[in-house]
């Protein structure tokens, strides 16, 4: 009862405050449920092993290095917030808060109006399309057509206007004669729930920042007890302290929102948060200052050299914004379906100054071809020149 | 679809050849090492480099393997480096063994004389006939090690001595954690008091005073003695200070330094820092008398705490095997 109540007080200060998101369904679930919801993403989405080894190395991460998973909030609508069972009452309060600046993040920004939120019941439903066609193909060539297409979930664009250049799902279900019936459906599931992913991929900062924004504010205001209060200020210190040598997307966030708000105010805040991305967010707003306050800085491992804010900081920058263009992805382009008119694809990376790991590309081409079923090309800079690859199948 | 791989998250940045972007530099020089690479990451970063100049390069590229520490490596290239963490003891013959182990002179003598009590003239080999040569291989050195570490906190003692002491320390604890499955250290500072105190405080305390080394030297005794006493595993002290003991205490201190040399296996002093000319340190009364247990060594500089730990290493180990 005094959860529920505590959970209304919340949203009521909230929309005090100006807050005004979706509906938020919170539940609370064992840190083992926690880690398989979040590997799969979305509660009842369809099985995958590769759900299974993100949640196993998401729990090791808590194991031994005590990044623990608090919360988890779904894009649906209603939200679904999943809290961590074992909290502290004061640590709840602090993440029920959490959740709702997030649910009032998906609601005005617009990457996520983009793509309006799937009733909670669509994940299941395609859980149980997938299901029965395993039944009727057999488990394993499912499986292994769904491994082929995880790898791709990122090469889809959705939002508008339309690109087609960038859309290799899409070019894959529409435009290849060699599929059957199920396997385009399938394609086009996770084509569909890749894109509902993506705009939280494309705002992790800005969508973290404003929740760690809010939760500072909305909790004073609860009237929380003493023992309550100190968990809830453990819990936001852990959140927004400097990781070991990682960017941490909480404690950029909110200290942008932070300096925003205190120099332009609150209205400049909230046309923010409904205007802008990661990308454009870091551009516009991340001075100099900032930079070597929040201590980010550049390396490359391989040329073993390490730029600090104070050294460049145009070059921190600019790393730091190729690293969030396409929420974090590369850029993948479609040059030509038939190329040398022997049915090949031909893919091209728009180099931004990264490279791709020349494995994952390599075994990635090859996913491609199974589903488009002749060799495909990708033109990419490898180690600073220019170069082809080819698929490790159709060789 | 023969490929049963599941390859990573798709198309995605090289972590290796591509620019990352981190937060925090201190904590990423901390626990970040870049990989070999050629020309190697020092000359060739310039002051773009991970590392800082100096003395502290020095410590920070230290590696186990250029300490005589025993080897903890497979069993193949053990053998060829020819040093190892345990002793190999025959134990007879035994009905149980590897392959390896098979003795086949003893297996033919046993069906000889089974087949004799039996009564038989001839007859083949049964499992029962098989006798393998039965080692123990038994560790080099106990399980744990009992480490009191005492230091010299006060006015006498400066900066660099203090820096070079904890450095001492701070690899010796580390080292020691590598051969013994654990080390139990007791932390002692003193000036002419003596008290205990924790890692931490042990590691960043910086006091005043005067020099009085018989009341640490008594409260150790005090500590081995309350605690340590019915305890098998080996007792090693060591005692870091500039070596500027007030003149009075000599006698006394010596005598309490005889005490814990019967009590412990290995009494190591040490004098740090430079040396002022014509004071005698306390170090220089060690040639007037010696004890088996009794070690002294000298650091003038940090450059030279990981030479002096080298020489020292073998001879603590020395020390600590089992009997």
């Amino acid at each position: 009862m005094r959860r529920l109540q505590a959970d209304h007080l919340i949203l009521k200060i909230a929309q005090d405050l100006g807050l005004d998101g979706y509906r938020v369904v919170v539940e609370r679930r064992s840190l083992d449920a926690l880690y398989r919801l979040a590997a799969a993403q979305f509660p009842g989405r369809f099985h995958h092993r590769r759900f299974d080894s993100t949640g196993g190395r998401l729990m090791a991460g808590d194991y031994f290095a005590h990044h623990r998973l608090y919360e988890l909030i779904t894009y649906t609508d209603p939200c679904r917030a999943f809290i961590w069972e074992g909290c502290h009452p004061g640590e709840e309060l602090l993440l029920v808060a959490h959740v709702i600046a997030h649910s009032d993040f998906f609601k005005h920004n617009f990457c996520f109006r983009e793509v309006p939120p799937p009733p909670v019941e669509l994940f299941s439903r395609h859980n149980e399309e997938i299901q029965a066609y395993v039944d009727e193909y057999g488990y394993r060539k499912v499986r292994e057509y769904i491994d082929a297409e995880l790898a791709l979930q990122n090469l889809c664009h959705g939002g508008m206007p339309p690109e087609p250049n960038l859309d290799l799902l899409g070019l894959l279900i529409d435009h290849n004669p060699r599929l059957n019936a199920w396997q385009k459906r399938v394609l086009e599931i996770i084509r569909e729930e890749s894109l509902y992913l993506r705009p939280q991929k494309e705002t992790r900062i800005l969508n973290e920042g404003w929740a760690v924004f809010w939760q500072k504010r909305i909790l004073p205001e609860c009237g929380l007890t003493e023992a309550e209060t100190i968990a809830a200020v453990k819990l936001h210190a852990r959140l927004t302290m400097p990781l070991g040598g990682r960017l941490n997307p909480y404690l950029v966030g909110c200290r942008l929102l932070e300096h925003i708000a205190g120099e332009l105010g609150m209205e400049k805040l909230f046309s923010i948060r409904a205007g802008e991305n990661d990308y454009s967010l870091v551009r516009k707003f991340l001075t100099e200052e900032l930079l070597q306050e929040l201590d980010l800085f550049v390396y490359k491992e391989q040329a073993a050299q390490l730029i600090g804010p104070r050294e460049d900081p145009a070059m921190v920058k600019k790393v730091l914004l190729s690293h969030l263009e396409n929420g974090g992805y590369p850029v993948i382009r479609i040059e030509d379906t038939d190329f040398a008119g022997e049915g090949k694809l031909y893919l091209k990376h728009v180099y931004n100054g990264l490279e791709l790991d020349h494995q994952t590309a390599v075994d990635t081409l090859g996913h491609i071809a199974r589903i488009w079923g002749r060799p495909v090309l990708l033109e990419t800079v490898l180690e600073g020149k220019n170069c082809l690859l080819q698929d490790n199948i159709s060789l | 679809m023969s490929s049963r791989r599941i390859t990573g998250p798709g198309f995605r940045y090289s972590l290796v050849h591509s620019w990352q972007v981190g937060q925090n530099m201190e904590l990423f020089r901390r626990h970040f090492r870049f990989a070999k690479v050629e020309g190697g990451p020092g000359g060739a970063a310039g002051s773009a480099g991970l590392w800082p100049s100096g003395a502290d390069e020095e410590e920070l590229r230290w590696q186990p393997e250029e300490f005589s520490l025993p080897e903890v490596l497979p069993a193949g290239i053990r053998r060829k480096t020819g040093r190892k963490n345990s002793n190999l003891r025959y134990q007879g013959l035994g009905k149980v063994g590897t392959c390896s182990q098979l003795d086949k002179k003893a297996m033919v003598l046993h069906r000889k004389r089974r087949l004799r009590l039996a009564g038989q003239q001839q007859g083949g080999y049964t499992e029962h006939d098989l006798r393998f040569r039965l080692w123990y291989e038994e560790p080099k050195y106990p399980e744990r090690l009992v480490l009191l570490a005492l230091l010299d906190v006060s006015g006498s003692m400066e900066e660099d001595a203090k820096q070079i002491a904890r450095l001492f320390y701070w690899h010796l604890l580390s080292l020691t954690e590598r051969i013994f499955w654990q080390v139990e250290p007791v932390f002692i500072i003193h000036h002419t008091e003596a008290v205990e105190v924790s890692r931490g405080r042990f590691f960043t305390k910086s006091s005043g005073g005067g020099t009085k080394f018989s009341p640490v030297y008594r409260l150790a005794w005090e500590i081995i003695n309350a605690r340590y006493l019915q305890d098998p595993s080996p007792v090693a002290l060591f005692h870091l200070s500039d070596g500027y003991n007030i003149a009075h205490d000599q006698k006394e201190s010596q005598s309490w330094l005889m005490k814990l040399c019967q009590v412990c296996r290995l009494v190591c002093y040490g004098e740090v820092g430079g040396r002022q000319q014509n004071l005698k340190t306390y170090g220089d009364s060690f040639q007037e008398w010696s004890h088996p247990a009794l070690m002294h060594f000298q650091i003038e500089d940090q450059t030279q705490v990981s030479s002096a730990l080298n020489a020292l290493l073998p001879q603590i180990l020395a020390h600590m095997e089992r009997d």
